[in-house]
């Protein structure tokens, strides 16, 4: 992984919202490294900071102290979203096609251009998805599909997901696991997500980032042990068990013992 | 909303309440004239006393008040729903002419208008107009946050957020609007021509069937004032749920 160049730089970040008695400190003292291409995970309490550290790394929100560094500071890369409420991220009133084509809409692309463009993608990763049908016909699985490749189609450097399979039933998450990983493994997009499901984070992440409580800081970085070849079955492993192991003592020192 | 069969029912009940409340003669026939009179009295009315242009007239009128109603109505409610401060700033200035009965403003209108057709046009223009506006207002303030953040982490400029977002997050409540406020103009035209006085308009026909008695006449007009109402908001409904079909699913 160390050959892989250095990406996002974030040092010492601090961001607080509100004044005085108001003031609501959010990230404290945060620094991270990403290198291009990772996939990373975040593991952290609700309501710790997560979102507002997503948002400072692409820079839709601004920082009080401290700096992120994209690229060494060169370029504003392209970044793809994927939240977890996907029913409220898609639009209804538009097919999965032109939900998936929706960035290109907005970047005023032609209707035949756009829609070639998504068949392009569908094909590329082989999704199986009806691009004629309406969102709201669609099971939760085939709706977050749809929103993951409405975040591909910019052919995003990095790719936020945020809580996206919190709201899904197991069996979907499995499926979409493996789908998660086929793009990160085709595309070679660095893929910063965010989970609420420890097992989901250690399965997926070449490293997991444990966040304390607010404000978040990192409370420990742990480094995969699975192998780069992922399967499912691997969750069985003895290496996911003793990752996990180590992953709930993290969580137990910071989330319950401090609060305690 | 499917009505079906039972949607008939009661219709047909209150005909057939009608025809024995008349067949037995509970009601004396000056007051209630018999369903068959009223009906016979409706088909004269087409065939000699030119009641066709009488519905041209108030349909010209209503047509004209309602689309401009709606033709301002729509773009200035979106605007105002669009921001959280405008809509604040607003709401109880349009709330208060919303609230205003537009006929009791007649006075004020003929003043303004004359007693031509300008006069019932604007009124069913204003009344159009504060229905619309607030309803599309309504519908634009509660557009989805997550779909509004949705376009804008996507890159989307305001007017392309308001364009492809907001216009169509309201749309459901804006079309409930413009249809509310389609049956209201009919209401506020028929009153106008009353009020006002015209050659020709279905109002102005249940005017002159008041005045000299006619109740025969009287009853036929207002059947046909129902169900023109009646059966143009039914195909409102029929186009309404065709344009937003993702309503309620």
């Amino acid at each position: 992984m160390s050959d892989r160049p250095l990406y996002i730089e974030i040092e010492h970040a601090s961001k607080a919202f509100g004044e005085g008695q108001k003031r609501n400190v959010v990230l404290r003292d945060f620094s991270l490294d990403v290198r291009k291409g990772e996939f990373l995970t975040f593991f952290g309490p609700n309501g710790c900071g997560k979102t507002t550290l997503l948002n400072v790394i692409v820079g839709v929100e601004s920082l009080d102290e401290g700096s992120v560094k994209m690229n060494g500071g060169t370029s504003r890369p392209r970044v793809g979203y994927v939240f977890q409420d996907y029913r409220g991220y898609l639009m209804p009133w538009l097919t999965v096609a032109e939900n998936i084509a929706f960035p290109l809409r907005i970047r005023g692309v032609s209707k035949p251009e756009r829609m070639s463009k998504v068949e392009a993608v569908v094909a590329r990763f082989q999704f199986r998805i009806d691009l004629g049908a309406y969102t709201y016909a669609l099971s939760g699985g085939q709706a977050q599909l749809t929103s993951i490749l409405r975040a591909l189609i910019l052919d995003p450097d990095i790719l936020i997901m945020d809580e996206p399979f919190s709201a899904l039933d197991y069996q979907t998450n499995l499926s979409l696991y493996e789908k998660v990983l086929q793009i990160w493994e085709a595309t070679g997009v660095t893929i910063l997500l965010v989970s609420h499901d420890i097992d989901e984070a250690i399965y997926l992440g070449e490293r997991t980032v444990f966040l304390t409580k607010r404000p978040a800081s990192v409370a420990a970085v742990l480094e995969s042990k699975l192998p780069a070849q992922k399967e499912l079955t691997q969750m069985g492993s003895e290496a996911f068990a003793s990752m996990k192991k180590q992953a709930l003592e993290i969580f137990r020192r910071e989330a319950l013992e401090k609060s305690a | 909303m499917r009505i079906g069969v039972w949607g008939f029912a009661l219709p047909l009940l209150c005909l057939a309440l009608w025809y024995l409340v008349t067949g037995l003669k509970l009601v004396p026939p000056l007051l209630v004239p018999s369903p068959t009179a009223t009906f016979r009295r409706l088909v004269g009315l087409f065939l000699h006393e030119h009641l066709t242009s009488d519905i041209g007239a108030t349909a010209w009128r209503w047509g004209c008040g309602y689309i401009l109603g709606c033709l301002i109505g729509v773009p200035f409610g979106l605007f105002i729903g669009n921001s959280r401060k405008v809509y604040a700033a607003s709401y109880p200035t349009l709330d208060f002419f919303r609230s205003l009965p537009v006929t009791a403003l007649f006075p004020l209108f003929l003043l303004l208008f004359g007693i031509g057709d300008s006069a019932k046009i604007a009124m069913a223009f204003s009344a159009a107009l504060f229905v619309v506006i607030l309803n599309c207002a309504y519908g634009a303030l509660q557009a989805k946050e997550t779909r509004l953040r949705a376009a804008r982490v996507f890159g989307a400029s305001e007017w392309q957020v308001f364009r492809w977002v907001v216009f169509f997050e309201a749309l459901p409540q804006t079309l409930s609007g413009m249809r509310t406020s389609l049956s209201l103009c009919l209401v506020v035209v028929i009153v106008s021509e009353m009020f006002i006085g015209t050659q020709l308009g279905l109002g102005q026909r249940v005017f002159d069937a008041y005045t000299v008695n006619d109740t025969e006449k009287l009853y036929a007009v207002l059947v046909l004032i129902g169900l023109l109402g009646y059966l143009i908001n039914r195909g409102f409904v029929w186009a309404e749920t065709r344009i937003v079909f993702w309503t309620g699913k």
